[in-house]
């Protein structure tokens, strides 16, 4: 009699363990209004990370998912991008990566990256492993949108210029801290040599490297702005002689200002 | 966090004084009042040839500390406990940046003694040898994941009780959403007075679930993996636990069963196919049963002991949230298997647990053939998922001790290490050692005595062969003047370097202080099998510890 008062309980408590099972998330972008809610991804590499092509990899999984409303700005530097591979031939790291590096400090492992440098809710860093990158690009992506942005770019390419115009539009009411844009030069499909599992490839094409800020590392103070206000600034950069035209992306962000410097929405376009 | 704890602090105070303080009166005295400090500060000296730079630290911070200062009271048959943790410029929780936060670590309330008792706050405990749940601090590996919630502990008689605790793992000077739950049952039967048998079983539960955020979060990640390579996540996991220990005259055994239901796990070098066809080496979520075998016999007659100890690991991976990486987060503890050493070259590498999979055995025979003079051998064999060669030492060391005069240790330890695995550098050859050692301390007198420790590593991988000295000099009980080196006689990749130290300790009744010029160079520094990467380092370090 005790014996199947057990198993009867023993049976009343397995079935109180059993859940409604869960579903997975599917991709789905916001009908309708003009701006989606884009979502910035800061990769930090180098060309010493053997972990890092697996980590590009998954960006580009992602990038295929999200199309344009996943930006990705990979910037080479610390400790595993200096010294590089005695095969590199170019310099992927720049004073501005190190500036970044002072802002927001080096992550604990390559690759590691900013999701619209943000803190997430159970999270003490900035920074987040391969593991966290797609849970938290679409929670970001889920965002109504505060700001819209368009991009209009013209270029020289005998000059080694750029003409960038960016259309701010306040779509809700911003708020009283104050915002910044941030204006990047990106540059994609580079030969150089790169470290992974099966040792250094002199032949690896890097993706998504951030080459300049040209607006400044801190962004550029945005003049307070009133509800469905629009408002332009135009930036005029130059680019290095070996940057190839056709790669170079301009991307640009409006951000809050330190010490966190979160993403509000950003924005990607071709140079050509 | 001020007011949130002021308030629970409060609360708890009144409501555990009026439940619970009746049972025993106020000590005639008041109560006992004591603390525990404990500083370390550095000053950062950059040095790029041993890759001391580029961190804040050396950039421009120039100095980091770290001071915790630990406080109880007992008194109404209640302890009282809290803790003031101060981080500046640390390194301590990500080696590459600072982090800079102070503020109350940890506080509790704790009432033993009687039948029930409770304590609440932040909490440390572990079930059995930890392997479901273990909630401890190591300062040196910026490990603190108590738990803060609430246990209660049942009394039944004196060789009985059963605990329960519920609450969220503390994770710097926040929580993680998820939450743990847990039971345990201890008891205790000996056979008499006069018998030579005691039984201590125990048999623990955990569960954690997960909270909306890491659920939602895992979801969308697996959404984005092919239909081979997803599956549906649960929010609870449960993890169950047997363990025995057995006392037979000069034997003790001990055994413990760990079980973890279906849970999600980080493979770091998972793999799967992406949209492209494409095979993707990196972070993968997996969904698998864990178990873990443990079990250890030590026997001991006069002049020789022997003990043996073995584990057998597969899927156990058991975190407060399955994002989480390194060392935090983890809610379980899996005993190392390997041996503990001390010396600076004998500890160069050190295995680190293999939460995925591990089946390891390690023996240690100890002998003494005459009355001032030991042997001990020891022999260490850990293999991976597939019987993958992981790790072997052979240790064999001999101790001779001449009261009041000298202790000679000289010893000779040899190594296979996977860098591969241990360190996830991928190529990296089987690290092969053999290292040589002699550890002389002469005792002039009551007073004075000097030390000399003499190591060399033999390497052809990874760094190549080491020497170490050190000497120190003692002036009981107050002074101790160290100085010391560490040069990589022959590198297999880089330059030659000295990686030395120097500096003094003085010792006062409860008050222990040191300074020390450090030129460290970097590597995985391991504890209990639990590693962390420590960065190189050039400066001056002081320690301080002091009892009230």
């Amino acid at each position: 009699m005790r014996v199947s008062v057990y198993i009867f309980l023993f049976g009343i408590l397995v079935q109180a363990c059993e859940e409604v099972p869960v579903t997975l998330s599917t991709n789905t972008d916001q009908p309708g209004s003009g701006y989606s809610q884009n979502v910035l991804i800061e990769e930090y590499t180098g060309v010493r990370c053997q972990n890092c092509p697996a980590g590009a990899q998954l960006l580009e999984e992602l990038k295929r998912i999200h199309g344009n409303r996943l930006v990705i700005v990979s910037v080479h530097g610390g400790f595993f991008a200096q010294p590089t591979n005695k095969e590199n031939k170019l310099k992927l790291d720049n004073a501005d990566g190190e500036e970044l590096i002072r802002i927001f400090n080096q992550p604990q492992g390559y690759p590691s990256s900013m999701i619209n440098r943000k803190v997430f809710s159970g999270q003490s860093s900035v920074f987040l492993g391969g593991g966290s990158w797609a849970g938290y690009v679409d929670e970001e992506k889920k965002k109504i949108p505060s700001m819209g942005i368009n991009l209009e770019i013209q270029s020289d390419s005998a000059l080694k210029t750029i003409d960038v115009s960016c259309e701010l539009n306040a779509l809700i009411i911003p708020s009283s801290n104050p915002l910044f844009l941030s204006v990047v030069l990106v540059e994609n499909n580079i030969r150089d040599a790169q470290l992974g599992p099966a040792g250094v490839d002199t032949n690896y094409i890097h993706r998504h490297v951030m080459r300049k800020f040209i607006s400044g590392i801190k962004g550029l103070k945005i003049v307070s702005m009133n509800l469905n206000e629009k408002r332009v600034y135009n930036f005029n950069p130059d680019y290095a002689q070996d940057w190839k035209l056709n790669d170079l992306v301009v991307v640009a962000f409006v951000h809050y200002g330190s010490p966190g410097y979160e993403v509000l929405q950003v924005v990607e376009k071709r140079v050509k | 966090m001020p007011l949130r704890f002021n308030i629970l602090l409060t609360g708890l105070i009144f409501n555990t004084i009026c439940g619970f303080a009746q049972e025993e009166p106020a000590g005639p005295t008041g109560g006992v009042f004591n603390a525990y400090l404990s500083t370390q500060a550095s000053v950062f000296i950059r040095d790029s040839t041993i890759g001391a730079s580029g961190t804040p630290q050396y950039d421009h911070q120039l100095f980091g500390s770290e001071t915790w200062l630990d406080a109880r009271y007992t008194n109404w048959g209640l302890d009282f406990g809290l803790r003031l943790d101060l981080y500046q410029n640390s390194n301590l929780i990500n080696p590459q940046a600072s982090f800079n936060r102070q503020g109350i670590g940890r506080w509790f309330i704790k009432k033993e003694g009687s039948k029930l008792g409770f304590e609440a706050g932040f909490i440390y405990d572990q079930i059995g040898s930890g392997i479901i749940y273990r909630a401890y601090e190591q300062r040196n590996l910026g490990i603190d994941n108590a738990l803060y919630g609430l246990k209660l502990r049942y009394q039944w008689n004196d060789y009985w009780h059963i605990r329960a605790f519920a609450g969220k793992q503390k994770k710097q000077f926040e929580e993680y959403e998820s939450l743990i739950k847990g039971l345990a049952l201890e008891g205790y039967v000996h056979g008499g007075d006069s018998s030579s048998w005691s039984w201590a079983p125990g048999i623990g539960f955990t569960n954690r679930t997960l909270d909306d955020g890491s659920m939602n979060n895992l979801l969308s990640t697996l959404s984005t993996y092919q239909p081979t390579d997803q599956f549906l996540p649960q929010y609870n996991t449960y993890a169950f636990t047997l363990f025995n220990t057995i006392q037979w005259a000069d034997l003790n055994l001990y055994i413990e069963s760990a079980l973890k239901t279906r849970d999600v796990m980080n493979d770091p070098n998972g793999q799967r196919n992406n949209s492209m066809g494409e095979v993707i080496i990196g972070p993968k979520f997996i969904h698998k049963m864990g178990q873990v075998f443990y079990g250890s016999v030590n026997y001991s007659q006069p002049g020789w002991g022997i003990s043996v100890e073995g584990k057998r690991t597969r899927f156990f991976g058991y975190r407060t949230r399955p994002q989480e990486e390194l060392n935090n987060g983890l809610i379980q503890f899996i005993p190392p298997m390997s041996r503990q050493n001390s010396y600076r070259l004998t500890s160069f590498y050190q295995p680190a647990t293999q939460e995925l999979g591990e089946q390891a055995i390690q023996t240690e025979l100890q002998v003494s053939p005459a009355s001032n003079w030991n042997l001990t051998l020891h022999h260490s064999r850990i293999n991976g998922i597939a019987a993958k060669k992981l790790y072997r030492e052979i240790l064999l060391e001999s101790t001779w001790r001449k009261p009041d005069q000298f202790t000679l240790i000289a010893g000779i330890q040899h190594q296979h290490y996977n860098q591969q695995v241990f360190e996830g550098k991928p190529l990296a050859p089987l690290v092969k050692t053999w290292i040589p050692y002699i550890d002389w301390t002469r005792q002039y007198d009551d007073l004075h005595a000097i030390r000399i420790n003499l190591e060399y590593m033999y390497n052809k991988q990874d760094m190549g062969s080491w020497v170490s000295l050190l000497l120190e000099y003692s002036i009981a009980p107050q002074w101790v003047f160290t100085v010391s080196d560490m040069y990589n006689i022959k590198p297999v990749q880089g330059k030659k370097n000295n990686y030395y130290t120097a500096g003094v300790v003085y010792s006062r009744d409860v008050t222990r202080a040191g300074i020390n010029l450090v030129r460290q160079r970097a590597g995985i520094v391991c504890t209990g099998g639990i590693c962390r990467y420590e960065p190189a380092f050039n400066g001056i370090k002081f320690n301080l510890e002091s009892r009230f």
